[in-house]
């Protein structure tokens, strides 16, 4: 009974309660989004470090992320890093920021230029095509080829040279910057001061880092070797410097506008039904019971909400592909069972000012013809 | 009191405001309800009766006096407890009916049993006896906005009897029906007062009334003015024997 009486409370007046249970829908789904946009933002920062197939970097000291810092290097040290004890394998790569014209418009992208044979900090994932084999070729960020409608085959021009498209590769969106991936000897050919530093020197290897730090330093002097994880973790860092405390105050906005509209509408459905609950309370109902069903209006407005919320991020998150290239969406079952917890927790603050109504009733009201 | 003393009013007071603004609502009035009585409230408007019928309701905290159920004061139970002997002891009926408008009628009656915590197949089997006994069977699935005056109050009676409660109070249970359907409810509430041997407490204008209630109670001014007998027999078809209804 207490949930038929909520329900048919509710649906009473069925046009307010549509627009009140798809409005905190949309409340929910902007929390969805925000934070699927965050998470998204979170794996897109640090895709390509975790993606490097690099236990070790090589970077100049204080470099931090690969976004903010810059670390030069010296070149032609890949053969006396590979002496050091402990060492699988050494690669250099370039990550230079630069502007290229595609379709007829500037657009900024992140150049990596790295060793084809080890594939260290090559493109995280080949989704179209195949990956580099010889020179002159690209393979491409996919969601920067689709926004400019890049094909496999097609030619983009890069320092005057004719790069041909072998290949589209995912992982490789970060937000700031979308990245192209080539050979460093092709690097070096449209580089016209040639070859004369390179930003990182990736390692494979078994060896602890601090066995290793003191022959890096000897042979890169002002160089200091960090974990992958580490530059990932930095790479985050800037993400969540810059774009965290909106997206924060975003979701607490979010939240608070679905607090509130659970609450108007539990409070609306409790005032225009408030004579119903002075008759129950005359009849002997407890405040308790009362409030159950205060509780429950709020539940059932929050939980339609949260379906239609998440119904609407996952349609969004399936068309964010084509609509909005640059965002990826990334929310993993236990951030959105986080957010149905804060849904109930909605729901339950939702209810807490028409429950202050419910107690203030006075059923001798029911007198009253 | 007699063992078929239900309740016993003892100078009953209702006061509100103070000093210049004092308003004697209820002024001292005592009476004692018996199992089988079937008393009418009569009185001008502002007189009190709705007042007093709301103090032994429990709905009214009195200012002074007490309340008495089957020897017990029942002014000093706390908000909860009121709540379950108005529940479990006593049903309303209302004289604009007070049907909730978003269930039907067998909802309607039902509820009350719900918040009893009656058994579900009890409560649907006490509901479908009292929806037949009250010939509105056919209508127990239509809201109270579908239903005419006489079929609303009727299904505000087996909700009252959902419960099967000791004392029915029923506050102008006729104004808002033609006389026709007024007469039928005023039988119900007589016949339901006989045979089920309940005290039933009306509060009316309707002089109509009188030849059908045991008591007639006259209020003025918060005080009860005059006492005489009804015309209870008209209606009753199986009398009790007599019990004592006195008046102080």
């Amino acid at each position: 009974m207490l949930v038929k009486l909520s329900l048919r409370n509710l649906v009473f007046e069925r046009v307010k309660f549509i627009v009140g249970i798809i409005s905190v829908g949309l409340a929910i789904m902007l929390v969805l989004v925000l934070l699927g946009v965050y998470n998204g933002a979170i794996k897109q920062a640090k895709s390509l470090p975790e993606n490097s197939g690099a236990d070790y970097w090589i970077v100049q000291k204080g470099t931090r992320d690969m976004f903010h810092t810059v670390s030069i290097l010296a070149p032609d040290k890949t053969s006396d890093l590979q002496g050091i004890d402990g060492v699988e394998s050494v690669s250099p790569a370039i990550n230079a920021p630069t502007s290229i014209s595609l379709g007829g418009k500037d657009t900024a992208v992140g150049i990596i230029a790295y060793d084809p044979a080890t594939n260290l900090l090559g493109p995280p994932e080949i989704t179209g095509g195949q990956a580099i084999n010889s020179g002159n070729q690209l393979v491409v960020d996919e969601s920067l080829a689709k926004q400019n409608g890049l094909q496999l085959g097609g030619s983009v021009e890069i320092f005057n040279r004719q790069f041909s498209i072998v290949g589209f590769s995912g992982g490789s969106n970060a937000i700031a910057f979308r990245y192209v991936f080539m050979s460093l000897n092709d690097y070096k050919q449209i580089q016209s001061t040639g070859e004369s530093f390179v930003n990182y020197y990736l390692i494979t290897s078994d060896s602890p880092i601090a066995e290793m730090q003191g022959e890096v330093e000897k042979i890169l002097p002002g160089s200091t070797v960090r974990y992958t994880a580490e530059v990932a973790d930095d790479n985050l860092a800037v993400i969540n410097d810059s774009i965290l405390p909106i997206i924060g105050f975003l979701v607490v906005i979010g939240v608070a506008v679905g607090i509130m509209i659970v609450s108007i509408t539990v409070y609306n459905t409790t005032t225009e039904r408030i004579r119903d609950y002075a008759i129950l309370t005359a009849i002997g109902a407890h405040h308790s019971w009362l409030s159950k069903v205060a509780v429950l209006q709020a539940f059932i407005i929050s939980t339609g909400g949260f379906g239609i919320g998440a119904s609407g991020y996952f349609i969004l998150q399936s068309l964010a592909p084509e609509a909005l290239r640059s965002i990826e969406f990334n929310l993993s079952a236990p951030w959105l069972l986080a957010v149905a917890l804060l849904t109930v927790l909605m729901s339950i603050i939702g209810a807490l000012i028409p429950i202050s109504k419910i107690k203030k009733i006075d059923p001798v009201e029911v007198f009253n013809a | 009191m007699s063992d078929s003393t239900l309740l016993s009013i003892k100078n009953i007071l209702k006061h509100y405001g103070r000093e210049k603004t004092l308003v004697k609502a209820v002024d001292g009035v005592s009476l004692e309800v018996n199992r089988g009585d079937i008393l009418l409230i009569k009185g001008p408007s502002g007189s009190g009766k709705t007042t007093l019928l709301t103090l032994i309701g429990l709905l009214l905290e009195p200012t002074s006096g007490q309340i008495l159920y089957k020897g017990t004061d029942i002014t000093k139970l706390g908000q909860a407890e009121r709540a379950s002997f108005r529940l479990k002891k006593i049903g309303f009926i209302f004289q604009s009916f007070n049907l909730i408008p978003s269930l039907n009628a067998f909802q309607n009656v039902t509820i009350a049993a719900y918040l009893n915590k009656n058994k579900k197949t009890k409560i649907v089997e006490k509901a479908t006896e009292l929806l037949a006994l009250l010939g509105i069977t056919k209508r127990s699935s239509h809201l109270p906005g579908e239903l005419s005056g006489g079929e609303r109050q009727r299904i505000a009676i087996a909700r009252a009897l959902i419960n099967n409660p000791e004392i029915i109070l029923a506050d102008e249970p006729t104004a808002n029906l033609d006389s026709k359907s007024g007469e039928e409810v005023i039988k119900m509430l007589c016949q339901i007062a006989c045979q089920q041997n309940k005290a039933v407490i009306i509060v009316s204008h309707d002089d109509r009334i009188e030849t059908s209630v045991k008591q007639i109670i006259t209020i003025e001014d918060g005080k009860l003015s005059a006492v005489r007998k009804g015309g209870h027999g008209k209606v009753c078809q199986h009398e009790h024997k007599a019990q004592k209804s006195s008046v102080s």
